[in-house]
């Protein structure tokens, strides 16, 4: 184990990692802090983006309402199986250390068909494109709710299959 | 770089503006060159057909917006709105969907506003959730 970042054991043994002591030097939710965050979550790397969550936190997403940092990271691995997504800060207007409000861009491309996935059917191939309004709040460095608002679709590539 | 405080103050008595109809106040907040897009994708560029607009919207509703949140990064102000329409008769063509009158509409928004100097030179609205709730049966 590296020496700048610890590992914590949460709930049933799922692995939850600690912000790297860079992230940490970081203030919290500043951009650069923040583009670490999603830097992460780019990387899929599960342990660190998680990080970011307090343990009860509220997820209020395009796709799904979650509670609790472990169910973000099941339902994202679940997404992240079938689609790949990556995720652009456009802008960011912060708050100071309890929120900030970001302007996102979401880019999903389906690995597989998923017909019933929750904002629409998918083909393999296809990519689709969305700019988001997102509204974090934050306790003790954490994210404590994550809100997201459709701002715009952005026109589909379809699949090339 | 304006007080982000008094940019905060500023903006509260924009939307007091707005709930009091007072055009001729309102468009003194905007930038000539104002570009407005609301939360159903509606563009409007320009003081005079943002005013356009929102006399027509106010002609068949009332609006009132709450300000939840405001705060201010740079030259941009970041905002959690809640609106409620109140339709003053039956509205077809709401740009929200059709109401009926009596019927209320709520919507929660977060938006972004871009400022030039202290003007809003861009102003994008995103709905996070709407409630729509009808009118009471007569008894």
């Amino acid at each position: 184990m590296k020496t700048d970042r610890r590992t914590l054991m949460a709930g049933a043994g799922a692995a939850l990692a600690l912000p790297s002591l860079a992230e940490a030097r970081m203030n919290v939710g500043t951009r650069a802090w923040y583009e670490a965050y999603v830097a992460a979550f780019n990387a899929r790397d599960y342990p660190r983006f998680s990080a970011y969550y307090a343990p009860d936190v509220q997820f209020f997403g395009q796709a799904a309402t979650l509670q609790g940092a472990e169910a973000i990271v099941a339902f994202y691995r679940g997404v992240h199986a079938r689609i790949d997504e990556r995720v652009d800060v456009l802008s960011f207007v912060g708050g100071g250390p309890t929120r900030f409000m970001a302007e996102i861009r979401t880019t999903l491309v389906a690995r597989e068909d998923w017909p019933d996935f929750p904002t629409g059917p998918f083909t393999r191939g296809e990519q689709r494109q969305s700019i988001n309004f997102a509204f974090y709040h934050l306790a003790d460095g954490r994210f404590t709710r994550i809100r997201s608002a459709r701002f715009s679709p952005l026109p589909n590539r379809p699949s090339r299959g | 770089m304006a007080d982000p405080a008094k940019t905060v103050a500023r903006y509260r008595a924009y939307i007091a503006a707005f709930n009091r109809h007072d055009y001729d106040e309102l468009v003194s907040f905007y930038d000539p060159d104002v570009v407005l897009v609301i939360g159903n994708g509606t563009e409007m560029r320009g003081r005079q057909a943002i005013v356009d607009f929102y006399r027509n919207v106010n002609d068949a509703t009332t609006r009132q917006i709450e300000v939840l949140d405001a705060f201010v990064d740079g030259a941009t102000l970041a905002a959690e709105i809640q609106s409620e329409f109140l339709a003053l008769r039956d509205a077809p063509d709401f740009a929200s969907g059709p109401m009926a009158r009596g019927d209320r509409l709520y919507l929660n928004s977060f938006a972004f506003y871009e400022l030039n100097g202290d003007l809003y030179s861009r102003i994008r609205a995103a709905v996070f959730r709407r409630e729509r709730r009808r009118r009471d049966p007569a008894p």
